[in-house]
């Protein structure tokens, strides 16, 4: 049985692989509580997708995946952020725009002559493939998010409880919306790598909802959010190994499960 | 407490050149409460954002003593965010501190202080969103204390209230003009209206402004509300006829 437990672990690679998902579920789990209290996880979906042509382009120039991953989703969150401004059309309509035109751009990239096979894995992720040095960096990026949203937490309650009067409770609803689509877009380069860009939005939200679903106090379900992230990721790589399945496909499959475990539970006290 | 609000000529909307409210003009001292009356779309919302500086755009003067609070309708609140009703509470102290920094436990004390104050001392750890709609909006003025304000601007503060809970809230409201604060309205119910010291119709502009026996007669209202006001037989009564649009 414990053999069974600490098989998938023995090796470096899967130990790298659990540290790795541990940090992203610790830091995905809360960020999503606030995504999801701001309702803006269509714009987290969005702004994970939108990051393509970034991931693409530098993976055709050469550089490090960060990197275009960091240009990809600046820009994006930008483009979402003005999208969202316009006022002559809906927020949505806005941000399915830029999003459609960010994803074309990167399928035209990614399908070049000259681009390299390597769609997939921008795509869903590895996190098998993390080095000693990407977990470095990821602990060192988890660490200063989870600073950030503890600093930013009262101005993301008020805004999100009383979007029209926080300026009056000393928060600005401008400032503070781009401060978290800031941190999403930080959290989904951390991510980016383990999970793919099309999978990191699972952790995110998934643990999230399950947590408000459990619990009315907010500290409870910003934890509540990071533990189930950080078992989401754990559980992924147990189901990856015994059932040899794709390890962040794995990872999304568990967070989701996570959700579907909470809806079953009595309503939250 | 010492408040004071004198406003001069005020025209604000939302696009400039486009008024919502003119020419609107108050002297309220400290100790005195005012109901402002008009018709959906009259522009209570938009008098009361311009008093709270949030107004787009606009024109005249605002003379402010004591800091203004504003309370918004319950029905607008979030009822699934996960929060009790200290934290709720709490948030009136946000402003007092920079953003990066942690609350003190002076804080918490007042926030627990003014949940007392409105009678909720013993609710404080109830979720917010299985408060009643009467203790709801008590929990919305404890926040608007805890933010030490002198004025207290409340958005149809009876609005989805059962009848016992407004009558609560209304003298709550009067205990809290009592200690000296101004306290003003929004309302499009004549007869809470009332109840105030002073009522202001608006009808996007000044209809008039003095006290209920002066303001509410048969003339004035109609001027007020126009054709949404239907006259009883007896001729004694007048309701109002609301357009709900949402």
């Amino acid at each position: 049985m414990v053999d069974a437990l600490t098989d998938p672990f023995a090796q470096s690679i899967g130990q790298r692989a659990l540290v790795e998902v541990a940090l992203i579920g610790a830091v995905a789990g809360p960020l999503g509580v606030w995504v999801v209290l701001h309702r803006q996880s269509y714009a987290a979906e969005s702004l994970a997708h939108a990051m393509l042509p970034g991931l693409v382009g530098a993976a055709l120039l050469g550089v490090p995946l960060a990197l275009g991953a960091a240009a990809g989703l600046l820009l994006a969150a930008l483009a979402i952020a003005a999208a969202q401004r316009q006022r002559a059309i809906e927020p949505d309509v806005g941000v399915a725009v830029a999003v459609t035109v960010l994803l074309g751009l990167g399928a035209v990239l990614a399908l070049a002559p000259d681009a390299p096979q390597r769609l997939g894995e921008l795509l869903f992720g590895d996190p098998l493939s993390v080095s000693h040095d990407d977990l470095v960096l990821s602990g060192t990026g988890a660490a200063v998010v989870l600073a950030l949203m503890a600093a930013l937490h009262r101005p993301l309650a008020a805004c999100a409880f009383d979007p029209e009067l926080s300026a009056t409770l000393g928060a600005s609803a401008r400032a503070t919306g781009l401060a978290l689509l800031l941190l999403l877009a930080a959290t989904t380069l951390l991510a980016v790598q383990a999970l793919g860009n099309l999978l990191v939005i699972a952790l995110i939200v998934a643990p999230a909802a399950a947590a408000l679903r459990l619990t009315r106090q907010l500290g409870t379900a910003l934890a509540a959010a990071g533990a189930l992230g950080v078992l989401s990721g754990a559980a992924g790589l147990y189901a990856s190994y015994y059932l040899e399945i794709a390890a962040g496909a794995a990872i999304a499959l568990a967070a989701l499960a996570t959700f579907l475990l909470a809806l079953l539970s009595p309503r939250r006290a | 407490m010492d408040a004071a609000l004198r406003v001069r000529g005020l025209t604000a909307g939302y696009v400039p050149g486009v008024p919502a409210i003119e020419d609107v003009e108050l002297d309220i001292a400290g100790g005195h409460s005012l109901a402002v009356l008009g018709p959906n779309g009259g522009g209570k919302t938009t008098l009361f954002r311009a008093l709270l500086g949030q107004a787009p755009w606009r024109r005249g003067e605002i003379e402010v003593r004591g800091a203004l609070a504003y309370v918004p309708q319950t029905e607008r609140s979030r009822l699934d965010f996960p929060i009790d009703a200290l934290g709720v509470a709490l948030m009136g102290r946000y402003g007092t501190t920079p953003w990066y920094r942690r609350l003190s436990r002076a804080d918490r004390r007042a926030a627990h202080a003014a949940l007392e104050r409105v009678g909720l001392g013993d609710h404080a750890r109830t979720p917010y969103g299985e408060l009643s709609g009467g203790q709801r909006q008590r929990v919305l003025i404890a926040r608007a204390l805890a933010q030490e304000a002198g004025v207290l601007l409340l958005d149809e503060p009876m609005s989805g209230v059962d009848r016992p809970s407004a009558d609560r809230v209304l003298a709550l409201l009067a205990e809290l003009r009592d200690e000296g604060r101004i306290v003003l309205i929004s309302t499009h119910d004549i007869d809470h209206a009332r109840r105030f010291d002073g009522v202001l119709c608006i009808n996007r502009t000044q209809i008039a402004c003095g006290s209920p026996q002066d303001v509410l007669n048969a003339e004035v209202l109609a001027r007020t509300y126009g054709a949404e006001l239907v006259r009883l037989g007896d001729g004694a009564r007048a309701i109002v006829v609301q357009h709900h649009t949402h």
